[in-house]
């Protein structure tokens, strides 16, 4: 049982931690610099928000590769860092970044082989949705729960601009973004590989 | 793997392919889609006889503030004075209407300080439209004969509506009156400004028997015939936040003519202190001085069991009633007012208790820490004015939380030279909120502030100072800044022209010329014309140093 878990959250070998450990810094720390980027956005009847969410993707992105330890870390940290830093303020004792943890651990649970295995990219994008929609239903639980917000005003100024540009980021963007990853990820080992051997 | 063989491998995967076209669609279109808006000019330097003049030193206004202007003045369609009070009510929110013509009026008086050697009709006229509407009699029935108040039901406390019972309305013309002398230096308001002072003045230093002792405080000094040192809103009832505003034309106004009304405020700011705080530190809502009469009594729901008594919670007995827009309200007036200290520990008392912290670049507050916001028009009044109040207190950082909250839902957009929020995301509530959305964002990116209204210019810099007094077209025109510098004797001007404009300078003989960031303009553009000064403009935007 011990081992299983040990190996669901991929700390089980020192191949993998390396992975787990490396793929949560360097996650939280790219979460936090795609933050402070402000992309464009449209508004669709003035509250369907169309905007890409840089750092959500990375949190799917790195729970792709990783496992589920290293994407709720980024979830988890990257916000609430991000929140300490760009505001000085944890909202709703941090259940928010709990929600956010927790997408990264939705999508790291499967084990992925290579992403251009449509079979896998497929798998992606089904347990992105199962987290997305996790997601929704927290995001607003904690927010009339925790927050005690109004429902009517959590629907018009959080709920559906998060759900319409996480929609759009989650499903729809981020199984490209994964694709394109896995082959620099490969690509990557394989020059290093071939400089090992030529050395 | 090179390129190629990447890109082969790519196309042979169909989801990838799917996936990728959606992406570049989306991303594309955020970029595509999103309005570019046009800008104001970036304020640069201009250096005239080696004399180095930095734009930025001097007010300026936004673009989008200019358009939001223009949008009120179309609103307000001001064309015929001799019938501005009839009918034209319906155009503003069908309830808290004389706030928002109060309110509307001291933004205006911001924006106009923003850039205050442009005082022209474009001004004038929508200032006087706006205090002849709050003044009509559809305002007067609106206001009180509705709610079931009569003339008669006032003269049973021996006054008129509009005399000491009634500091909410006497308060906000008065002080739309003061505030259009303070901008204009334009007198023909002053004999009925005078008038309300002095009635005040009186209502709050006469000693009377209230509440069988002596209206008079620990210190000796007179509690007014209210005994409590406040006027009240309706005969029974008086408020933090509606007597902020005559305090703060009183001491507007001995600022101005060397007078002291403000004594009389004094014993009232110390009382609501003592009286009107609930436990958390928060302005009371409303202190019933006395029972109200039976029509009202029938409504109201946050009846004390005995009087005089704070208003209580509704279905709290145990807690007087708060409320944000209250706090800010006057927070804000208390601040700007000189009582900086105590406006600063209310208004951390305010952050403390009502604000809260949704995403982390929002912020937003409900009526009553009591319960959580429902969004209703309480709620939202309570959300501007901790905008305003957060302005006015430099709290950057709430600020700009309120504002990315407050403004998220609703687009804004340019028609010609009008820019306006789109509020139709809210329902029934948009027609409520829409004028006040687009005249909150222009209050909240003027260039001055209440503060800085309560330190007036010198009469010279009305009387003899260089102005623009008019111009030939406003349309299309944008004046970003007008400011006549008295030590450097320049005139500081930054404007878009969409047409070709000719603005008339008053008060400006012996001009010597015209500068540019490049140097002198053409001279040609310019003519003296004895005490005005005449320049017309082809289309372009311009930022010129006058001497």
């Amino acid at each position: 049982m011990k081992d299983k878990v040990l190996s669901l959250l991929r700390v089980d070998s020192n191949e993998v931690l390396q992975w787990t450990i490396g793929g949560s810094l360097i996650g939280t720390l790219l979460y936090i610099a795609l933050n402070s980027v402000v992309l464009p956005k449209f508004l669709l009847g003035g509250m369907l928000t169309i905007q890409i969410d840089l750092p959500i993707i990375i949190i799917t992105s790195i729970a792709a590769f990783c496992g589920p330890l290293a994407g709720f870390t980024v979830g988890f940290f990257g916000s609430l860092s991000s929140d300490l830093l760009f505001s000085g303020q944890i909202i709703a004792f941090g259940g928010i970044n709990i929600v956010f943890g927790l997408i990264g651990l939705v999508v790291g649970i499967p084990t992925y082989s290579r992403f251009t295995d449509g079979k896998n990219l497929a798998k992606f994008i089904l347990l992105s949705l199962l987290a997305f929609m996790i997601a929704i239903i927290l995001y607003l639980i904690v927010l009339i729960g925790i927050a005690a917000q109004s429902f009517e005003g959590t629907l018009l100024y959080n709920f559906l601009p998060f759900f319409s540009t996480s929609f759009i980021s989650l499903i729809l963007v981020a199984p490209s973004i994964v694709w394109i990853a896995d082959h620099l990820i490969h690509y990557g080992k394989n020059l290093w590989k071939s400089r090992l051997e030529g050395s | 793997m090179d390129v190629q063989r990447i890109i082969e491998k790519a196309l042979e995967s169909k989801i990838f392919v799917v996936f990728t076209v959606i992406t570049i669609i989306i991303t594309s279109s955020t970029f595509l889609m999103s309005p570019v808006e046009p800008q104001g000019p970036t304020l640069g330097r201009i250096t005239v006889n080696d004399e180095i003049f930095n734009l930025s030193d001097y007010p300026s206004l936004e673009r989008r503030v200019l358009g939001l202007w223009n949008s009120l003045r179309e609103m307000y369609d001001v064309k015929d004075f001799s019938n501005a009070s009839i009918n034209d009510l319906s155009i503003l929110p069908p309830i808290l209407t004389q706030y928002f013509l109060a309110f509307t009026i001291y933004g205006m008086a911001q924006i106009v300080d923003s850039t205050p050697s442009y005082r022209s009709t474009y001004h004038t006229e929508l200032f006087d439209k706006i205090i002849l509407m709050m003044n009509s009699s559809e305002m007067e029935q609106f206001e009180w004969i509705d709610p079931g108040y009569s003339h008669e039901f006032y003269e049973t406390f021996g006054n008129d509506f509009r005399g000491p019972t009634n500091i909410m309305w006497t308060g906000h013309y008065a002080l739309m009156e003061l505030l259009y002398y303070n901008t204009f230096r334009d007198a023909k308001y002053n004999s009925e400004i005078e008038w309300y002072l002095d009635d005040w003045n009186n209502t709050l230093t006469m000693t009377t028997t209230w509440d069988n002792r002596t209206s008079i405080d620990d210190q000796g000094r007179p509690l007014g015939m209210w005994g409590c040192g406040l006027i009240p809103c309706e005969p029974y009832i008086v408020f933090v936040q509606c007597n902020s505003i005559p305090f703060y034309a009183m001491r507007m106004y001995d600022g101005l003519h060397g007078t002291n009304y403000q004594e009389a405020s004094l014993p009232g700011i110390d009382w609501w202190q003592e009286n009107m705080m609930d436990p958390n530190g928060i302005q009371i809502d409303g202190y019933f001085n006395m029972k109200p009469d039976a029509s009202e009594g029938d409504w109201r729901n946050d009846l004390p069991s005995t009087y005089p008594n704070p208003a209580l919670t509704p279905g709290k007995a145990d807690w007087p009633q708060v409320a944000s827009y209250g706090s800010t309200w006057a927070n804000m007036f208390y601040y700007a007012m000189g009582e900086t200290e105590l406006a600063i520990n209310q208004h951390k008392n305010w952050k403390t208790q009502f604000v809260h912290y949704t995403t982390e670049n929002m912020a937003y507050t409900p009526d009553s820490y009591h319960y959580p916001s429902n969004f209703d028009t309480k709620d939202l009044i309570g959300n501007l004015f901790g905008y305003f109040a957060t302005k006015e207190l430099n709290d950057v950082d709430l600020f700009q939380k309120i504002e990315n909250w407050f403004y998220a839902p609703f687009p804004g957009s340019w028609d010609g030279d009008k820019y306006r929020f789109d509020t139709s995301a809210l329902g029934d509530l948009g027609s409520f909120f829409d004028p006040i959305l687009n005249f909150g964002y222009a209050w909240g990116h003027s260039d001055s502030t209440l503060t800085d209204l309560m330190d007036p210019k010198p009469d010279s810099f009305y009387s003899s100072a260089p102005y623009i007094s008019s111009t030939d077209t406003t349309d299309g025109l944008f004046v970003y800044q007008a400011f006549y510098d008295t030590d450097k004797e320049a005139f500081i001007v930054t404007l878009e022209a969409n047409e070709v404009t000719e603005l008339t300078f008053e008060n400006f003989p012996n001009v010597e010329g015209v500068y540019t960031k490049s140097g002198e303009f053409d001279s040609s553009s310019w003519v003296q014309n004895e005490n005005q000064m005449i320049l017309t403009l082809q289309p372009g935007t311009y930022s010129f140093v006058i001497i």
